[in-house]
């Protein structure tokens, strides 16, 4: 039943770092979800088609306009922060007044209008990702010399690195500064807030934009990890970052961010040491994770509320 | 607002006999009129209407939103296609072997996510939708014989038998099946829902505090409904091997449950007749913009002409979550309605007494679209 | 005479198609404590929240001399209106000192923030002993208070009170009264209470209004309604 290597440290190492490398994207992808949730308890489900948005407009300013892959990867997401943004304040505010369900409708409006655009922009077969490394996930941090080698990749650690500096800002900016105290105590009751004199509809834009510009740095790191990007490449990831988000409780941070490292270790680990799996079941163990955590501990693990817009 | 239920009058009984008179006498006569190319497309709508009848149980009377339809609707399509090809079934038998299938799958979904409110289902069903084409290119699923990433063909030897009096080809025949299947499963379900069992879905879904109260149990309600609508998507998805040769993972995945979410909000989620305008739409909307897109010069040379259907879809979507968030039907039975008027049993809201106390109108259980003002 | 601080007039509110409000005339002047009592449903809630900017209404809402017509709550704050909610509706997982810091969202200058901050924990003493608890683990008075000083740290002109005795102890509620008595003294702060409990409010107010269905039915000074027993009985119940 157990894999022959699964004595072997350098192997089991190895699958414990590509785990963790890959929920790092989990875990940023689960990060923009919990954003927007916290605040407004809505599900922007439209974030990884901006993402890929994003990225394949990286490619064409990087390819046809001459941008260096920094360059272009700070122009996105400029524009994935006002993007998100406007279409908070045009689209999702509208829709709002009809409910939490129309939300979601219209966030898979635009899911269907931007997947589709990009593949009539860019076409529908892959293409060379943007990256600032030779052949997308560059050379290898050997930490076991082997066979097997245990390694991480620059574009693990890139991913790593993100997901630490993204959530680092982001907890800094919740708990330091004015702006952030207020975005909290939104998330706490809306109510009270508003009659604090908080203005709900700029703090929920403002969550809006962070989470669209994670997602289209998501996207960036997925397609670096890959080395090729396509108009399909984040709907995967769509079905991983939710649940690393309710696993993980979708009104916490950490939650996302522990789940989402957990979750890519258990679809690196089941696979590699159990012979009996055999082939990609990553999604599966995602959905089973899903019907357990709702099952047992609806609010996930280090949520505080129910998946219900109070 | 109850009017969309409305039953009894004899007036309206008539006029529902001779609806189903009419749709019965088409499914059996279209093939005489069209060929089989059309009767192909026509036969797809059908095929979808039926799931899409699924959906708006679940969507329109449970206020759910459920995104795991196009996995549904393949779960049936591939059960069907294995059983004809692999294991010898006849495609009646095979059809309801996936709706079965269909309904099992709907409990298991459907149990942890409906005992609690709000966007618990649509999570789940993200899951489920986006796991499933995957499923089928694995090992496990090819063990099954799903035929692997290149598709599942049928082979249908499902041919007009003898005593079949009139003079249509193969696929005009398998097409009168197919409707005459569907209209059966749409005069069940509507009575299913105008039945005990409705109302009390009805009930979950505006009160469902005051249903608990009354006795409904809300979540095996919510589960059961949920069950049957899975059991439609299968069952249309069966339906649907009638009229194409194959079915591949990529056709009923994520994109497919889009469709259908678009389609079931045009159709309008709380009425069955929404179904068929949604059916027809996802059959004909794709054919309508690539034959429009061809004939205007700069998007001809767009690398995928057909995706601007997909554009499409998510720009009518938008728009009727915002203007129009009951759908097509109920504007043509307003229509109707000038002209004859229906007036339901009992399902009227209370006519007398006190009114309610005021109450915050925001925070009901609501179909998924809420209305912004009441109706009628 | 002048302006009273907060004019309502002839103001009607909806919830979807019942009419919540029926034509309610309301005054309250500066430094003034007025009382509106009624009934549970009677419609006193949906007056705060009407003032509040919370709800689409018909008619006029003026405070110092501003219409509050189609106003954002944020605005309705920034113009010198506190709201306490019923339910007190503290941010539970905030810090008391973090509660205190929201309530001066609307106010730019952080030192004259902090020392608001020190003043008002000299007032409510038992906030400051629990500076750093989440919210949710102080006691029902407890969170009252902290509800009261958080809408006080906008510095308002005029405070909305919804219920403040709901779910507490007699001898609480008396604590919180008094309070607030005090504030009004001190500050000069108008405050508009909704209350079921008439009893205690009729003591702490200058003047009350009885809503009933919708509509103002009685109003005077809280004297003449504490002594007319008649009256007492049949809107007040005690």
């Amino acid at each position: 039943m157990l894999d022959s290597d699964v004595g072997n440290v350098a192997y089991l190492l190895q699958l414990l770092l590509s785990g963790l490398s890959t929920g790092a994207l989990y875990a940023l992808f689960a990060v923009s979800f919990v954003v927007v949730w916290k605040a407004s308890s809505h599900l922007n489900l439209a974030a990884g088609e901006l993402g890929s948005l994003a990225v394949f407009a990286m490619a064409s300013l990087t390819t046809s306009l001459g941008f260096g892959v920094w360059a272009a990867l700070a122009v996105v997401l400029v524009a994935s922060l006002g993007g998100g943004a406007l279409l908070q304040h045009t689209l999702i505010r509208p829709a709002d007044r009809r409910g939490i369900f129309a939300v979601v409708l219209t966030t898979l409006a635009v899911y269907l209008v931007v997947n589709a655009a990009v593949g009539l922009l860019w076409g529908t077969q892959a293409r060379q990702a943007p990256s600032p490394f030779a052949g997308g996930s560059g050379g290898q941090l050997v930490l076991l010399d082997g066979p097997p080698r245990a390694y991480l990749t620059y574009g693990d650690l890139l991913a790593l690195g993100t997901l630490a500096v993204v959530v680092g800002a982001i907890t800094i900016g919740l708990h330091r500064t004015k702006l952030g105290l207020a975005y909290r105590a939104v998330a706490s009751n809306r109510l009270s807030a508003s009659l604090s004199g908080i203005p709900l509809s700029r703090m929920y834009m403002a969550g809006w934009a962070v989470s669209t510009a994670i997602a289209a740095m998501t996207a960036f790191l997925v397609g670096v990890r890959n080395g090729s990007i396509d108009f399909q490449m984040m709907t995967p990831m769509l079905a991983f970052g939710l649940t690393a988000a309710t696993v993980g409780g979708l009104d916490s941070i950490r939650g996302a961010v522990i789940a989402g490292l957990a979750l890519g270790i258990v679809v690196e680990l089941v696979p590699g040491v159990l012979t009996a799996v055999s082939g990609d079941l990553g999604l599966i163990i995602a959905l089973v994770l899903v019907l357990l955590t709702l099952l047992v501990r609806p609010q996930g693990l280090y949520g505080t509320k129910r998946l219900e817009r109070v | 607002m109850s009017a969309r239920f409305a039953v009894g009058s004899p007036v309206h009984r008539a006029w529902q006999s001779a609806g189903l008179v009419t749709l019965v006498a088409g499914a059996v006569t279209l093939p005489l009129v069209f060929d089989d190319y059309r009767l192909t497309q026509l036969g797809q709508a059908v095929a979808y209407a039926v799931a899409l009848l699924g959906l708006n149980v679940v969507s329109g009377m449970s206020g759910q939103i459920s995104l795991g339809h196009g996995a549904m609707f393949g779960v049936g399509a591939y059960t069907t296609a294995i059983l004809v090809g692999d294991h010898g079934f006849p495609v009646a038998a095979a059809i309801i072997a996936a709706g079965l299938l269909g309904l099992a799958v709907g409990v298991v979904v459907g149990l942890p996510a409906l005992r609690l409110r709000g966007l618990y289902l649509a999570i789940v069903t993200i899951a489920v939708v986006t796991a499933f084409p995957l499923l089928l290119v694995q090992p496990f699923g090819r063990d099954l014989g799903s035929g692997g990433a290149s598709g599942k063909p049928i082979l249908l030897s499902f041919v007009k038998p003898s005593w079949f009096p009139l003079d249509v080809t193969a696929v005009g025949f398998r097409f009168s099946m197919l409707a005459l299947t569907a209209v059966g499963i749409f005069v069940v379900t509507t009575r299913l829902v105008r039945s005990r069992v409705g109302r009390a879905l009805i009930a979950v879904r505006d009160f469902e505090t005051a249903a608990v109260a009354a006795g409904i149990r809300a979540a095996g309600v919510k589960v059961g409904a949920f069950a049957f609508s899975t059991m439609l998507g299968a069952v249309g998805g069966g339906l649907f091997m009638l009229m194409v040769p194959i079915v591949s993972p990529d056709s009923v995945g994520f994109p497919l449950s889009l469709l259908f979410i678009t389609a079931m909000i045009i159709g309008g989620e709380e009425r069955v007749s929404g179904a068929v305008v949604g059916g027809l739409m996802m059959v004909y909307l794709p054919t309508f913009t690539s034959d429009m897109a061809l004939k205007v010069p700069s998007l001809a040379a767009l690398p995928q002409p057909g995706l601007l259907a997909t554009v499409l879809y998510g720009v009518i979507l938008v728009v009727f979550v915002l203007f129009v968030p009951r759908g097509l039907m109920p504007l043509a039975t307003r229509l109707r309605e000038r002209v004859i008027r229906f007036v339901p049993p009992g399902l009227e809201g209370p006519q007398s007494g006190n009114p309610p106390r005021p109450r915050e109108p925001s925070e009901t259980a609501s179909p998924a679209v809420r209305r912004e003002t009441a109706s009628t | 005479m002048s302006e009273p601080l907060l004019q309502i007039r002839d103001l009607d509110a909806f919830y979807g198609r019942t009419q919540a409000l029926q034509g309610v005339d309301l005054a309250v002047d500066e430094h003034e404590i007025v009382v509106l009592l009624g009934a549970n449903g009677a419609g006193k809630t949906t007056v705060l929240r009407a003032i509040s900017g919370l709800l689409a209404t018909r008619g006029s809402i003026a405070f110092a001399g501003t219409s509050l017509g189609g106003r954002t709550p944020e605005q309705v704050v920034r113009l010198g209106i506190g709201h306490v909610p019923q339910g007190r509706g503290v941010f539970g997982d905030l810090t008391v000192e973090e509660n205190l810091r929201v309530g001066g969202f609307t106010r730019s200058d952080t030192t004259s923030v902090e020392q608001d901050i020190g003043r008002w924990y000299d007032v409510f003493p038992r906030l400051r002993e629990r500076r750093t608890q989440a919210a949710a683990y102080l006691s029902g008075g407890e969170q009252q208070m902290l509800a009261i000083a958080r809408a006080l740290m906008s510095r308002p002109r005029l405070l909305l009170l919804d219920e403040p005795s709901l779910g507490l102890a007699r001898l609480v509620t008396l604590d919180v009264f008094a309070t607030l008595r005090e504030i009004n003294q001190k500050e000069g702060t108008a405050m508009l209470l909704v209350e079921q409990n008439a009893e205690l409010a009729l003591d702490v107010a200058h003047r009350a209004y009885v809503i009933e269905s919708g509509r103002i039915e009685v109003s005077g000074s809280a004297e003449s309604l504490h002594e007319d027993d008649a009256m007492r009985r049949a809107y007040l119940g005690y």
